[in-house]
């Protein structure tokens, strides 16, 4: 296998724009990439493009990674549809990455891109709801459900077990919510206190409103080389690809005693990526409910069961921390466009790494960095797809 | 892979109460998971005729499976599910 290298990143904000098509949200994305890469539209070989929810909000229900490429002049190569949930991004990365490592292609681009916003959140609810395995939506099941009581996240018996509180869930929120005020491209951009986290509207108890990432439309793309070229296109600091693995959830009866689905994958990662939690300089993971990055915390390796809050209240993994996560904002105020979240969170490490993060960026550049990105659900316990990439300049 | 019949009895591992629901159901709405003496853990709406509060549930109770309308909404009256009540009342 090649060394692969991210050379370019683009986003469009994240947000509500009811007048754009998911073609007008991809265009600035991919040419942002293309743009930042230094290649022309021809110097692509191959495209991946992911989104989720697309056929059923839009009715496009076929080639819409054709259709939104051909609207950004990209036409006549290879363009891999990608649906893998909230995770459809990190698998289109997944695709290019794997294109150019195996040799097949010097040059790929993945995008990923969604609408949600359409003028009808029921029919946005109802949407989400079928990226739930149909036994469970069909029975009426909410995908919020699974963040506050699903048997991976249940938040009461966290309650019980280590004490946390309340304000010990809104946390997250508070934390990313300061990253989001400064980050231009964020959904929301006010700065929370946890008292208004707290005492926002309760969506499924115990979560709150301001706890869930919001309905929204965005898009992301990331163009990779063959980490030899990789001068010839920039000059800007080449981002190595250490690992990109891609795991799906395994059916789990009460007492399976196996690792959860997200440390197993986090795992693979490290291991391919030939480091360990503790060389980690910045995390991007998937907070779709703020109390998730508290689990994830774990699961990821970064501390002990039941520590989380402490990494937030010891300012660890705060902005100015040791080990800043969700720099952007993450999901719950950066926004999460479901098929294009995996890939905003590859742009953020990628400017975080290159010291191109504005307002918001970390003092020192870190050089090693992981995303986290997971999505739908399956019956017997487990998220259907979990993705974790590590990046190294 | 074998197909195995189930009994009307099971445990509340958790649950919760949802305030909003897609299409077709209706909020605030419990939404449980329920463990079976034959080994999975199967999520459940709770029967209709018991108020959807704090309190009426409590995580560990007995459970009895029974069959009703899915949701009392025009899309789901006519259909018929599963759901679980508590086996010997609510919890007050």
């Amino acid at each position: 296998m090649r060394d692969v290298a991210i050379i370019g990143v683009g986003a469009h904000p994240t947000g509500k724009f009811l007048d754009k098509p998911l073609k007008a949200l991809a265009y600035p994305a991919i040419w942002g990439a293309l743009n930042d890469a230094g290649v022309m539209a021809t110097d692509i070989n191959v495209a991946y493009v992911g989104n989720s929810l697309g056929g059923l909000l839009t009715g496009q229900e076929g080639v819409r990674g054709q259709v939104v490429l051909q609207h950004s002049g990209i036409t006549g190569i290879p363009i891999v549809n990608v649906e893998n949930a909230c995770a459809s991004a990190m698998t289109a990365l997944r695709g290019a990455w794997l294109e150019v490592a195996s040799g097949a292609a010097d040059v790929a681009l993945a995008v990923g891109v969604e609408k949600m916003n359409v003028g009808d959140s029921a029919r946005t609810i109802g949407a989400l709801s079928g990226v739930s395995e149909l036994d469970l939506s069909e029975l009426g099941m909410q995908f919020t459900t699974s963040y506050a009581i699903h048997p991976k996240i249940n938040l009461k018996s966290r309650m019980e077990e280590y004490g946390w509180t309340a304000a010990d869930f809104a946390k997250p929120a508070v934390k990313n919510s300061f990253n989001g005020s400064l980050n231009p491209l964020a959904q929301h951009r006010k700065a929370l206190t946890i008292e208004e986290v707290v005492q926002s509207r309760v969506i499924v108890d115990p979560l709150t409103l301001l706890m869930c990432s919001s309905i929204s439309d965005g898009a992301a793309a990331a163009v990779v080389c063959s980490a030899d070229i990789a001068k010839r296109f920039s000059s800007k600091t080449p981002i190595t690809i250490a690992s990109c693995v891609l795991q799906s959830g395994v059916y789990r009866l009460p007492d399976d005693t196996r690792p959860d689905s997200a440390t197993t994958s986090a795992y693979a990662a490290y291991e391919k990526a030939g480091i360990g939690p503790e060389d980690l300089e910045a995390v991007e993971l998937h907070d779709a409910m703020a109390p998730s990055e508290l689990m994830l915390y774990e699961r990821l390796g970064l501390c002990a069961p039941g520590e989380g809050p402490k990494l937030i209240d010891e300012r660890v993994t705060t902005l100015d921390g040791r080990l800043p996560v969700n720099p952007s904002g993450g999901l719950c105020s950066r926004g999460h466009p479901v098929g294009a979240t995996g890939l905003l969170q590859i742009c953020e490490l990628v400017w975080q790494m290159r010291g191109e993060a504005g307002e918001r960026q970390i003092k020192k550049p870190p050089k090693v960095t992981l995303a986290q990105n997971q999505g739908g659900l399956l019956l017997g316990q487990d998220s259907a797809v979990y993705g974790c990439t590590i990046l190294k300049s | 892979m074998e197909e195995i019949e189930i009994g009307r009895t099971g445990k509340l591992y958790s649950h919760t109460i949802s305030y909003f629901a897609p299409k077709g159901f209706t909020a605030p709405s419990f939404q449980a998971f329920i463990d079976l003496p034959e080994g999975p853990r199967v999520f459940s709406l709770i029967g209709s005729k018991y108020p959807v509060e704090r309190g009426v549930l409590e995580d560990g109770m007995e459970m009895r499976l029974i069959v009703e309308p899915l949701a009392d909404t025009p899309e789901h009256k006519d259909e018929l599910t599963y759901k679980y009540v508590p086996a010997n009342g609510a919890a007050r």
